[in-house]
């Protein structure tokens, strides 16, 4: 039985829902992290999940078999994600990570200083960093989760926004340096 | 050799090389960065600013995710495709 990605579409093609199964199961959770990278909301992430796969099974018969099918299938994914933080954003709704319990940032840090000051002002990055990863564009919170949390090369991520490598470069730059003005005076304060 | 441009430091920080760069050039950067105080600052605050991004947590999924997203789409699939 043939498990490589191109294998499994074109059995997926043929009507093999067995085959599409696998891919779900395999993909499914870095989709996941990418979603919630991209949402910054776990419900949502969820959904972009699904909508993905679903995007992506109706979709099948358009897939390139020379290109990825993870590319592509993140491709989808982050098409989603857009759609879906764009009437977000129209019902005015704010990013937040709503999980407290999870290993907050700062601590998760190499502990300098593990000091009140720092604890005390962990919860305050923490929502600081989410408010900035909110107001960079959708171009540049794309190219930049892609780079930096999928670990992406820039041509990679240039396929998934489609866009020219250069393009794709100058939106991580873009969003790496709003993030350093947003974010430095509150990470140096917490040294 | 000049300072080092952010967009330089952003590239060097993730191994991206300059199109118009030489091969040689991710050491160079490295040679510089030890002998010039001003851009190792820059540098660092670049590399503690994108630490504290990259330890924004991501809420973790078990082993079973696949199969669970699998069967909330399964009975949808044959409805969507033409």
């Amino acid at each position: 039985m043939d498990c490589n990605d191109l294998g499994l579409v074109t059995r997926a093609r043929a009507g093999g829902t067995d085959a599409f199964r696998v891919l779900v199961e395999r993909y499914s959770r870095p989709l996941f992290r990418l979603a919630y990278r991209m949402t910054g909301n776990q419900q949502d992430a969820e959904d972009v999940v699904q909508d993905s796969f679903l995007r992506a099974y109706k979709q099948l018969a358009r897939f390139d078999e020379r290109a990825s099918f993870g590319t592509w299938l993140y491709r989808i994914a982050v098409n989603c994600s857009l759609d879906l933080v764009r009437s977000r954003k129209r019902r005015n709704e704010l990013m937040a990570p709503e999980d407290s319990q999870m290993d907050d940032p700062i601590l998760s840090l190499p502990a300098r200083d593990p000091s009140p000051d720092r604890i005390a002002m962990s919860g305050e990055v923490r929502d600081r960093v989410a408010e900035a990863m909110t107001d960079l564009s959708a171009s540049e919170r794309t190219a930049f989760v892609l780079r930096h949390f999928e670990g992406m090369c820039i041509e990679d991520v240039s396929r998934v926004l489609g866009c020219q490598p250069g393009a794709a470069k100058h939106s991580v730059f873009r969003a790496v340096q709003k993030l350093r003005r947003a974010l430095e005076p509150l990470v140096s304060a917490a040294r | 050799m000049n300072h080092l441009s952010e967009e330089q430091l952003i590239l060097h920080y993730y191994g991206e090389s300059d199109d118009a760069a030489a091969a040689g050039d991710a050491l160079a950067t490295e040679r510089h960065l030890e002998e010039c105080g001003e851009c190792r600052a820059l540098y660092v605050s670049l590399q503690r600013v994108l630490n504290v991004v990259d330890a924004l947590p991501v809420p973790e999924r078990s082993a079973d995710y696949g199969a669970e997203v699998w069967q909330r789409i399964e009975h949808r699939l044959g409805a969507r495709r033409s």
